[in-house]
């Protein structure tokens, strides 16, 4: 009879004998230990700040580990992989790194996907091997235990102080009352796009058309690199109120460009969407959504945190990077990263004064609630996105706010589940009573979405011929109209080549998409025009009032996509989607179009098209002129009517963020920011357009005004 | 002369004085094909390519340049739509020549009645391959549509400006 010891010994060998038989199944893969590790570390500098320490994938950023992975990968080489993180990585500088560096990641994330090492180092020479035949998905067990949300690390050279850096000591400060926001003085700009419609115009006209050819630089600041900058400068009293990245906020005089106060509130952000793109301002106080999910009260006087409170559990691995607005007292704010985590993605509102939560609006329609059964039936732990990446606008007569809700996650039906599903209230407009969160109404823009094509920007409010009219447009570059006081659907009109609709309903607004996209399977490549930087982006409309006209910032440029089947006991929902991109056919490759339609009937009136695509929002003056900012690092005036360039300056970097106009002592002052990072509205200039450079660095404000002798 | 002789001979001034149908002009753009940052070092290069439809027979000729790599193929495919390929429907071989910086291309081509159609609603496309990237998408691609003004360079267009969707048929 065998003894105990040798039966031990005999199942060690046994469970030896299995895992052995279970490692031939992979082919050894073609890089070493040693690199692994040099890799894992190089990872965590690099890289871990948008795809997390664990690989998990967030937003935008791929798993790089794991049964989603795979999906995506499994098919294609190790000199695919490594080929396409050397060509586009870190994010917006690609080939920055060394090619050891390089080969060193690719090695850590084939380890990560349970490739077993071999004895020779991994290279850019190394022979191409499938993916499939040497990796299988499962995570090393150190990565595979990791919490579902670690905290993100901070991107290379974020600050390393926090806290207050320079107390402020303002005296007079006439505080923000309600009517103050309802009717802002022409000289201030309180909030996102000026005024609580959104229209991202300023009544003032010292600067016009007959002097602007002589606007100087008066003052500029340097401010955080790093991240993802996309601001809106925010003036009252002579005072201007910058948002930073990596949480940054900071007080300047608005003449002189003085420092006044400076808060570092943090956390460092990860890369990406690190900075938020407005802050709220309501009686004596400032408000800041934090990228870790928190909101705060700041003192105008002295930049001290007054309140704070978790619009979501930070840990969770929610952001905030849309902004804030504030109505009656109160501060309402969306959320971001949304990736199926509990509790989804909502719009919340808090009392200005305590930070105490006055309710709360969940955007995604989970099970047994109205529009919960727009979802195909999938899981409510699958339901995911319906980002509120903008903050919203508000009609003081009606009472209502309006808000635009990203596309539901994954991009691609067929990896979702949704078929034509709604899933709502994603690709929608919802209008809530500012006071208790209650729907009023929607409008789903783009039931079934496939591209991550958002309608998720500001709703304009805007009124005609004694009717109170909506209007916005998003990605796909339709413009549509609404009436706001009902959300019925009154007209669209398509400004850009789009072929993702074959047609849409002319009475309801339905859009009805192409057949291969109804019909399509998990890994079909489909065809997208425009691409997922639209159409249009983040950068904000303008509706000069005077005129009735929008000008919109347009971008031309499409791509192939491909969605990936998703694990479905993955805890993170990403994109699960591949890309190519191509050019906009009828464009010759002019990514940038700046046009300006008539509101009253949709009319276009002018284009003007260029290479490079405009990424700041546009603002429109009362002197007759339009100011927008450019990826070639171009600001320029145009003519509102003709759309003619009538002046232009080359700034240091990305011309990036929100234009305003103030003035301070009757003296009119326009300010722009230069600000890099973010999501495809710089990824595709940096793909498509390799002739336009422009340094990795310069996150900036500049302001100008008028010589002295020209007023 | 008999009516009906005089009928006949009125008939046949009239057809001999009716205007030969115009030829059709369209171009083609030609841009990288779909791409992603680390297919982009193989994958470059811009160029025309005049296009006329004269009854059933559509003529090609221009060039491109700004390459990375030697064009090897050129092919007309017939798509799902504008700007929606597929691949696997070949509708015509073209010439192409050229080095590993700029290149020629040119042909005629038979439509049929389909094929006609297929044009007017812009669902045909040229594609130029390479060694690399000979078949599918190819290294150049662009879409053939009706001839239009170009925008000009810093030079906004004023009204309604060429857009395919509301430009090209869909029938």
């Amino acid at each position: 009879m065998m003894s105990r010891k040798h039966l031990a010994l005999a199942g060690v060998m046994l469970a030896g004998g299995s895992m052995l038989a279970l490692a031939q199944t992979l082919v050894p893969a073609p890089y070493s230990e040693a690199q692994a590790t040099a890799g894992r570390a190089a990872y965590a500098a690099n890289c871990a700040s948008c795809h997390t320490a664990t690989l998990a994938g967030a937003g935008e950023a791929p798993a790089l580990a794991g049964a989603n992975f795979m999906n995506a990968w499994r098919g294609r080489t190790t000199k695919d992989l490594h080929d396409l993180i050397h060509a586009s990585m870190p994010l917006g500088q690609g080939g920055s790194l060394s090619d050891q560096t390089y080969a060193d990641v690719t090695a850590f994330i084939l380890k990560a996907n349970g490739a077993k090492a071999g004895t020779t180092a991994f290279s850019a020479a190394t022979a191409p091997v499938r993916i499939g035949a040497i990796a299988d998905g499962t995570k090393p067990a150190d990565l595979a235990a990791a919490p579902r949300s670690p905290a993100r690390p901070a991107e290379p050279g974020a600050p390393t102080r926090y806290g207050m850096m320079l107390e402020g000591h303002i005296g007079a400060y006439e505080n923000v009352t309600d009517d103050m926001l309802a009717h802002p003085k022409d000289g201030d700009w309180l909030m996102y796009r000026r005024n609580y419609q959104g229209w991202s115009y300023s009544p003032l006209s010292q600067i016009n058309a007959d002097n602007v050819d002589g606007l100087t630089l008066k003052w500029s600041w340097a401010m955080n690199d790093g991240g993802a900058s996309q601001i809106t400068p925010i003036v009252h009293n002579g005072i201007m109120f910058l948002s930073n990245t990596h949480n940054t906020i900071q007080a300047l005089n608005a003449v002189t460009g003085e420092l006044l106060w400076e808060n570092r509130i943090g956390p460092a952000s990860p890369r990406g969407y690190a900075g938020t793109r407005s802050l709220a301002l309501y009686q004596d106080k400032v408000y800041v959504a934090t990228t870790d999910a928190r909101l705060y009260a700041l003192d105008v006087h002295s930049g001290k945190i007054v309140w704070k409170t978790d619009i979501a559990d930070p840990a969770a691995g929610f952001s905030e990077t849309g902004g804030v607005m504030t109505i009656h007292g109160k501060v309402v704010v969306g959320l971001t990263l949304c990736r199926g985590q509990a509790p989804h993605c909502y719009i919340s509102a808090y009392d200005a004064l305590t930070g105490k939560q006055a309710w709360k609006f969940t955007v995604i329609a989970l099970t047994g609630t109205p529009g919960g059964d727009t979802w195909n039936g999938i899981p409510d732990n699958r339901r995911a996105g319906g980002e509120t990446w903008i903050a919203g606008t508000y009609d003081p007569d009606l009472n209502l706010t309006y808000w635009g809700v990203a596309q539901a996650k994954p991009w691609m039906r067929s990896s979702r589940g949704t078929k034509a599903a709604a899933a709502l209230y994603t690709s929608a407009t919802v209008a809530l009573n500012p006071d208790d969160g209650k729907l009023k109404w929607y409008y789903s823009h783009a039931p079934g979405e496939n591209f991550d094509l958002d309608e998720v920007f500001e709703r304009t409010l805007i009124d005609e011929n004694g009717e109170k009219d909506l209007v916005t447009i998003g990605k796909v570059g339709i413009l549509w109209k609404l009436n706001r006081e009902t959300g019925k659907f009154l007209d669209y009109k398509e400004t850009v080549f789009q072929n993702v609709f074959k047609s849409v309903d002319a009475k309801t607004g339905y859009p009805t998409y192409r057949d291969d996209v109804v019909n399509s399977k998990v890994e079909d490549w489909l065809a997208a025009c425009p691409s997922p930087a639209g159409g249009r982006d983040w950068p904000a409309t303008s509706y000069d009032q005077p005129n009735d006209l929008i000008i919109l910032p347009l971008s031309q440029s499409c791509n192939m996509m491909q969605g990936h089947a998703v694990d479905p006991n993955s805890q993170e929902i990403g994109t699960a989607g591949s890309e190519q991109v191509f050019e906009m056919p009828g464009t010759d490759g002019n990514m940038g179009r700046l046009s300006a339609y008539s509101v009253k009937d949709f009319k276009p009136v002018w284009s003007f098209q260029q290479k490079s695509p405009f990424l700041t929002a546009v603002l429109s003056t009362g002197g007759g002129l339009a100011f927008v900012g450019d990826y070639d690092r171009r600001f320029r005036a145009v003519d509102v009517k003709t759309g003619k360039t009538l002046w232009v300056t080359r700034l240091s970097t990305v011309v990036q963020g929100h234009p305003v106009a103030f003035a301070v002592d009757g003296k009119e002052y326009i300010a722009v920011p230069t600000g890099l990072g973010g999501g495809s509205p710089l990824g595709k200039p940096t793909t498509m357009l390799p002739q336009l450079h422009h340094p990795d660095h310069g996150n900036a404000l500049f302001v100008f005004a008028l010589p002295e002798k020209m007023h | 002369m008999p009516n009906s002789h005089l009928r006949l001979a009125a008939l046949a001034v009239l057809l001999s004085a009716a205007p030969a149908v115009a030829a059709e002009q369209y171009d083609a753009s030609l841009g990288p094909a779909p791409l992603n940052d680390a297919m982009r070092v193989d994958m470059a290069g811009h160029g025309r390519i005049t296009v006329t439809l004269d009854g059933s027979t559509l003529s090609f000729e221009g060039s491109f340049d700004g390459l990375h790599a030697a064009p090897t193929n050129a092919k007309l495919i017939q798509g799902l739509g504008i700007g929606v390929p597929d691949a696997k429907a070949k509708v015509a071989d073209l010439t192409v020549s050229g080095d590993a910086s700029k290149g020629t291309l040119s042909g005629k081509v038979t439509l049929s009645g389909a094929q006609r159609t297929a044009l007017r609603t812009g669902k045909l496309y040229i594609t130029v391959g390479s060694a690399k990237y000979p078949d599918g998408n190819g290294m150049l691609w662009g879409w053939v549509l009706p001839a239009h003004e170009r925008a000009a360079d810093d030079e906004p267009q004023q009204g309604h400006w060429f857009l395919p969707n509301i430009d090209v048929p869909k029938k």
